[in-house]
């Protein structure tokens, strides 16, 4: 694991190594955010927001359960 | 033989008087009236009929009335015979009540019957006209809690209760607790007249709504005894007016009341019934539609009585004060109000937004009383209390000085007698009655975070070592927690039972001198709880699950649309909202459907419940939304980082240009302070922030702003206004205004404060640490590289090794991904 954030509720946001950028809450399914390679990730003040990057350079939006651009 | 007296000439009254034995009831007594030349009262006898009960003629048509159609909530009038079983208590393991009857045709209902009846039906119904409820001869097809309350009229006491009585309710407050929605009123004997039997029925309604009995003020409390005689209060044998929840029979007009229960608590019969727990409120009107075709929404509203006539006071989000007379309708009677009082003689007292303090009767021009007023309490004989913006404790009665109390106040609560305790900004807790001393309260090693007053002025309060106390004046203070297990946050609920959220992410109850029993199974940690109504909590699970439950009954998954729980709030009326993981904001009502808020198609990224049941929620398009069920969401400001909603809804958002603004719904946005990394609103809507210089500042809205340190990395405000920060030296300290800036420790790279005002710390040696002020820093975890603070206290953390874990304090750290 790389790095990790937390959102509201304790809603866990999480980069593997190898660029999985996925998220889960505690004794719930891990979830993969985005398919492709993520560089880099942050999540907003509030956790309901995750910007990231692919290993394009592309900036992304995930909220609520899906990559919105 | 008649078994009762209904005489006129009123010299004396006597009460045949008993309590329940296995549940809390309330009952009216039976009345017996006795001229002064009676000279032996002719008690009730106590016989059993036969064990055979009457047939009940279930074909008897009653007419079907309803006063409020449209209600949800159904005060079922039943008098066509009813069976009650299975109520879990032996005495009323079968209670049969036949048909109301007063002759000798039990199959039929008489023209003078059915002309009682409806005269019975129309008293009642105007006793409840103020709530939204439909009192009804028509049987509801629902008498869950909060839908259907029955009142069975007809019949004997002797017949299965076997004591003196007018009627008796089930169990105290039933309408929302676990028994069955029933009271009875006995006619055949306990009371024969219309309007004896209408002010029962209101009565015993009243007790399945939670109302207790209305105390004779003149006489000794009795607490003890709450069916007892100096407990139903005649108003000093008024033949006038008398409380409804007393004695009424010798007034000619009944009223619910403004007094005291039996336990010399001050008791709003209005304010209850209307209050969460049944979950009906006022009938009224509103909401205001304006000339833009914009609605406003309602965010407290009281009831009064005046000249026998009840009306209404309520705020809108707007500010708009406006009074209610079911004979007028409504008139405006203030504007840009964040709160108002009714006191004695229907004094209306109002806050207006720029802290002027303004005082009117209805109709009536308002007058100025006092400016610089953060908030207020109206206590005993209109005496008025204020906390300045200055935070100086202010009394006055109209006309007279205004008198400084005491400086340096947090926050304050008056009770009974015109008490004041009060938390200073020094973080002790202090008491003082007008012209008396000012006592110190706790001992000053343990500093207060937080306190609340419980029944019978029995004082609860947070130190700030984590530990919890009480203590009631003069007698010592008990602490109740173990010290094992340190509390985060408490709620005082009915009948002083407290709850708490351990720092281990346990969920624990008590009353004071029995054993503290943990409430959530192990499995499942809390991440924040609530109590309701009745000591129903809600909590959220570390399991993203949203549960209640009740003691020693099971624990039920609310969330039942299949959408897991970030956070949630339960508001008046006991509706819950909830942000769902799939970015919607959500309400409920227990076993009613979910139905979804943010009907714009904008995505919540968080919320906040304000006053009124008012929801204010970011948006994913950076925008500030509010709503009320049932209507539009309206578009607040754009361009928001975060917002927080301080006391009377006022909003505070920080702007993305780093500006803080503050408004209230309908106001025009105000500029505060600009250049702002962080900020935060703690008690009285004083704001902490931190500028994008490294300085920390507070302010309150209109006054100066202060300077409190510089060097500052980041902050937290924590209850009481505390703060703590983390210094660009890696140092921790901690500070209220106006008082000396701690030491904590040194060799930080970054801290969270969670509830209780716990901290928990990364060292700069990669080890977490946890501590309370003035407690032992606790080591947590070591080899960590990053962790954050989650609700409930749960920590996270990424491991140097890759792997992210998560533990409560005390709790087995479990491993999450890696």
């Amino acid at each position: 694991m790389q790095s990790f954030a937390l959102g509201t509720g304790n809603r866990v946001f999480f980069l593997t190594k190898k660029g999985v950028l996925n998220t889960f809450i505690e004794r719930g399914p891990v979830t993969r955010i985005f398919s492709g390679v993520v560089k880099s990730f942050t999540a907003n003040a509030t956790g309901g927001i995750v910007d990231f990057t692919d290993s394009y350079g592309r900036l992304h939006r995930y909220q609520n359960g899906v990559v919105v651009y | 033989m008649n078994l009762t007296y209904w005489l006129h000439d009123l010299t004396s009254e006597l009460f045949q008087t008993t309590r329940g034995t296995s549940k809390r009831r309330r009952t009216r007594s039976q009345k017996i009236e006795v001229t002064a030349a009676l000279v032996a009262v002719e008690h009730l006898e106590e016989r059993n009929l036969p064990t055979t009960v009457l047939p009940i003629p279930i074909t008897l048509t009653v007419p079907v009335l309803h006063s409020n159609p449209g209600a949800t909530a159904k005060l079922y009038l039943d008098f066509n015979g009813h069976t009650q079983d299975g109520t879990g208590d032996s005495k009323f393991a079968r209670a049969v009540t036949p048909a109301y009857n007063i002759d000798s045709d039990l199959a039929s209902f008489s023209a003078t019957e059915l002309s009682n009846i409806n005269e019975i039906w129309r008293r009642v119904a105007e006793d409840y006209n103020a709530f939204n409820i439909d009192v009804t001869t028509e049987e509801p097809s629902d008498f869950s809690n909060g839908k259907g309350l029955r009142i069975a009229i007809g019949g004997s006491w002797n017949t299965w209760y076997h004591t003196s009585r007018g009627g008796v309710c089930l169990s105290l407050g039933n309408f929302s607790n676990d028994a069955p929605n029933i009271a009875w009123v006995f006619t055949v004997d306990g009371v024969t007249k219309n309007k004896d039997i209408a002010d029962c029925i209101s009565h015993e309604a009243g007790h399945c709504f939670g109302l207790e009995h209305q105390r004779d003020l003149n006489a000794p409390l009795n607490p003890a005894d709450p069916n007892g005689a100096s407990n139903y209060s005649t108003n000093n044998g008024d033949k006038n007016t008398a409380p409804i929840m007393g004695n009424s029979y010798g007034a000619t007009n009944s009223y619910w009341w403004v007094g005291q229960n039996p336990a010399g608590q001050i008791q709003d019969d209005m304010a209850i019934l209307a209050g969460p727990a049944n979950g009906f409120g006022y009938r009224y009107s509103g909401p205001f539609v304006f000339a833009d075709g914009s609605e406003s929404t309602f965010t407290s509203v009281k009831a009064y009585t005046e000249n026998g006539q009840w009306k209404l006071l309520a705020l809108d989000n707007r500010g708009n004060l406006s009074q209610y007379d079911p004979h007028s309708g409504w008139k405006l009677q203030d504007t840009d109000v964040q709160s108002f009082s009714v006191g004695s003689n229907n004094r209306i007292f109002s806050l207006r937004t720029n802290g002027t303090l303004y005082a009117s009767n209805a109709g009536q021009p308002v007058v100025p009383q006092a400016s610089g007023v953060q908030s207020f309490v109206l206590g005993a004989n209109n005496r008025v209390f204020y906390l300045g913006t200055n935070g100086t404790l202010y009394a006055f009665s109209e006309g007279l000085p205004i008198v400084p109390q005491a400086s340096g106040v947090q926050s304050f609560t008056v009770t009974a007698n015109n008490r004041v305790f009060y938390l200073g900004t020094n973080r002790n807790l202090y008491a003082f009655s007008e012209n008396q001393p000012i006592l110190q309260q706790n001992n000053s090693a343990v500093p207060v975070q937080s306190f609340t007053v419980g029944s019978n002025n029995r004082v609860f309060f947070l130190g700030a070592n984590g530990n919890l106390y009480a203590f009631s004046e003069n007698q010592p203070i008990v602490q109740q927690n173990n010290s094992a297990i340190l509390v985060q946050s408490f709620t005082v609920g009915a009948n002083n039972r407290v709850f708490f959220l351990g720092t281990n992410g346990n969920l624990y109850a008590f009353s004071e001198n029995q054993p503290i029993v943990q409430q959530n199974n192990s499995e499942i940690l809390v991440q924040s709880f609530t109590v309701g109504p009745n000591n129903r909590v809600f909590y959220l699970g570390t399991d993203g699950n949203l549960y209640a439950f009740t003691e020693n009954q099971p624990i039920i998954k609310q969330n039942t649309n299949g959408v897991q729980v970030q956070s949630f709030a339960l508001g008046a009326n006991n509706r819950v909202f909830f942000l769902g993981t799939d970015g919607n904001l959500y309400a409920f009502t227990e076993k009613l459907p979910i139905i979804k808020l943010n009907t714009n198609g904008v995505q919540v990224q968080s919320f906040t419940l304000g006053a009124g049941n008012r929801v204010f929620y970011l948006g994913a398009d950076q925008a500030l939304y509010a709503v009320s069920e049932g209507g539009t969401a309206t578009y607040q400001a754009g361009g928001v980082q975060s917002f927080a909603v301080g006391a009377n809804n006022r909003v505070f958002y920080l702007a993305t240009n780093g500006n803080l603004n503050a408004f209230s719904e309908g106001r025009p946005v105000v500029f505060q302070v600009g250049g702002v990394q962080s900020f935060a609103v703690g008690a009285n809507n004083r704001v902490f922030y931190l500028g994008t210089n490294g300085n920390l500042y507070a302010f309150s809205e209109r006054l100066p702003v202060v300077y409190q340190t510089g060097s500052v990395k980041s902050f937290a405000l924590g209850s009481g206004n505390r703060v703590m920060y983390l210094g660009t030296n890696g140092n921790l300290y901690a500070f209220s205004e106006g008082l000396p800036i701690v030491y904590q420790t040194g060799g930080v790279q970054s801290f969270g404060m969670g509830a209780g005002n716990r901290v928990v710390y990364l060292g700069t040696n990669g080890s977490l640490y946890a501590f309370s002020e003035g407690q032992p820093v606790v080591y947590q975890a070591g080899g960590v590289k990053s962790f954050a603070l989650g609700t409930g206290n749960r920590v996270f953390y990424l491991g140097t090794n890759g792997t992210l874990n998560a533990f409560s304090e005390g709790q087995p750290i479990v491993y999450q991904a890696g």
